[in-house]
């Protein structure tokens, strides 16, 4: 009798340690596969590394903390962007952040005239409304669907796709509008 | 699908699979220009937003999991650490209150106050003793005895009579001379109690088997104690006569 139960304890722990190895497993792919882009996410909308890398170490802690309750891998990405959008969410609930100056990243704008340069493409997006930019971000960077970004924001899949034409739009127009003036400027 | 809507769904997501939108966007050279044109701005876009990132990103973050793993463990550990004490603090204040109850404090209380009836602790000690030493017989030669009470500045002379047992002891934490003569009808038992015990004294006491006396002697009690039938002026008597006692 003693047999059996010492017998069952012993595997019932080793299926508890093969459990924690599965679990760091997963959360280690987990953290291989999207930290990059978590980052890239966090760092355009806070415009800052530190606080874009701190973003994402909370993220990550926090998905570790209930992976278990992360059933399907496939919705590992939305959960891990809507754990980082709360924590950034929080983060201003924290503290009031001095907001950026859309003017700070302007001023350097004249300098390179070639119509594709990141930089100023960089400025251009980072100076787009949050309601236009965090879609825009959403689609790009985590390369999600309409519909799933319709689900992350709660917003209707219509208003999603209205406001990724507009942040383009905008784009766009802006991209050629500076365009136009540093030609002019050197013309 | 109309022409505002494929415009729409052009710039906003040309990489939309729906069949309705891929079959609009195959109708005419100028919708599928459209829609590589909104896929290079995309792409454009895109590789701007691939901004670079920290070298050593996935692994601090491995780094600070581990580390909120062991505090985890640590702050288990203390909460562990927190219980235990509890229960160590609970049955530490437990333990004396247990005790009073079990056996009421009237001992402690009375060594630290009034001094103790010297007759009380006599008759229990004779009590409690009375299993060591019903049986006893050391038949205990005069030498014995006298190396014994020379503690107590006595000598005793023949004439003491039996004595079963001699042996020091402690009298309520007084070291006292603890000796069990043969009386006239049973044993008869003799302390030699210091005065520094400083017990009340108490020329005559008795409980409901025992009786007893004491009077001072030098520089000590002379208790003696027996049964109730037993003529204890007898035992008196001969312990005046038969010891020595310096002043």
């Amino acid at each position: 009798m003693n047999f059996f139960k010492s017998k069952r304890n012993k595997s019932s722990a080793s299926s508890v340690i093969k459990d924690m190895n599965r679990k760091q497993k997963r959360y280690e792919s987990l953290v291989n596969v999207y930290s990059a882009d978590l980052y890239r996410y966090a760092l355009w909308i806070c415009r800052d590394s530190e606080v874009a890398q701190d973003l994402v170490q909370e993220t990550c802690l926090r998905a570790w903390k209930s992976i278990d309750s992360l059933l399907d891998d496939k919705s590992a990405k939305a959960w891990l962007f809507t754990i980082l959008r709360r924590e950034n969410a929080r983060r201003f609930e924290r503290k009031q952040l001095s907001l950026v100056d859309i003017d700070d990243y302007e001023v350097a704008a004249e300098e390179d005239t070639s119509p594709y340069d990141k930089e100023l493409i960089q400025q251009k997006i980072a100076a787009l409304p949050t309601d236009y930019k965090e879609p825009l971000l959403l689609q790009l960077i985590a390369g999600f669907t309409a519909e799933e970004i319709a689900a992350q924001l709660d917003l209707n899949k219509n208003t999603v796709l209205t406001r990724l034409f507009r942040a383009k739009n905008l784009l766009k127009t802006n991209l050629k509008v500076e365009i136009n003036n540093t030609g002019e400027a050197h013309g | 699908m109309d022409d505002i809507l494929f415009r729409h769904t052009a710039i906003a997501t040309p990489n939309d699979k729906s069949e309705e939108f891929l079959k609009r966007t195959m109708s005419s050279d100028a919708s599928k220009n459209l829609v590589d044109e909104s896929k290079a701005f995309d792409k454009l876009l895109k590789d701007s937003l691939k901004v670079d990132i920290p070298d050593d990103l996935a692994d601090k973050i491995m780094l600070e999991q581990s580390f909120a793993l062991e505090r985890d463990k640590n702050i288990s550990a203390r909460w562990h650490l927190a219980i235990a004490a509890s229960v160590a603090f609970v049955i530490g204040l437990s333990i004396p209150l247990i005790q009073q109850t079990v056996n009421p404090p009237v001992e402690v209380a009375a060594v630290e106050k009034a001094p103790e009836d010297i007759g009380n602790v006599a008759l229990e000690m004779v009590k409690n003793e009375y299993f060591l030493t019903a049986k006893a017989n050391e038949n205990a030669t005069l030498q014995a005895v006298n190396a014994k009470l020379a503690v107590y500045g006595a000598q005793a002379q023949e004439g003491l009579g039996e004595v079963l047992f001699v042996n020091y002891c402690s009298f309520k934490g007084t070291s006292a001379l603890h000796m069990i003569l043969k009386g006239e009808k049973g044993r008869v038992t003799v302390f030699v109690v210091p005065e520094k015990g400083n017990f009340k004294p108490a020329a005559k006491f008795s409980n409901e088997h025992l009786k007893g006396m004491s009077e001072p002697m030098g520089k000590a009690n002379l208790v003696i104690v027996g049964e109730m039938d037993e003529p204890l002026e007898m035992t008196q008597e001969k312990l005046r006569e038969s010891i020595k006692w310096d002043i």
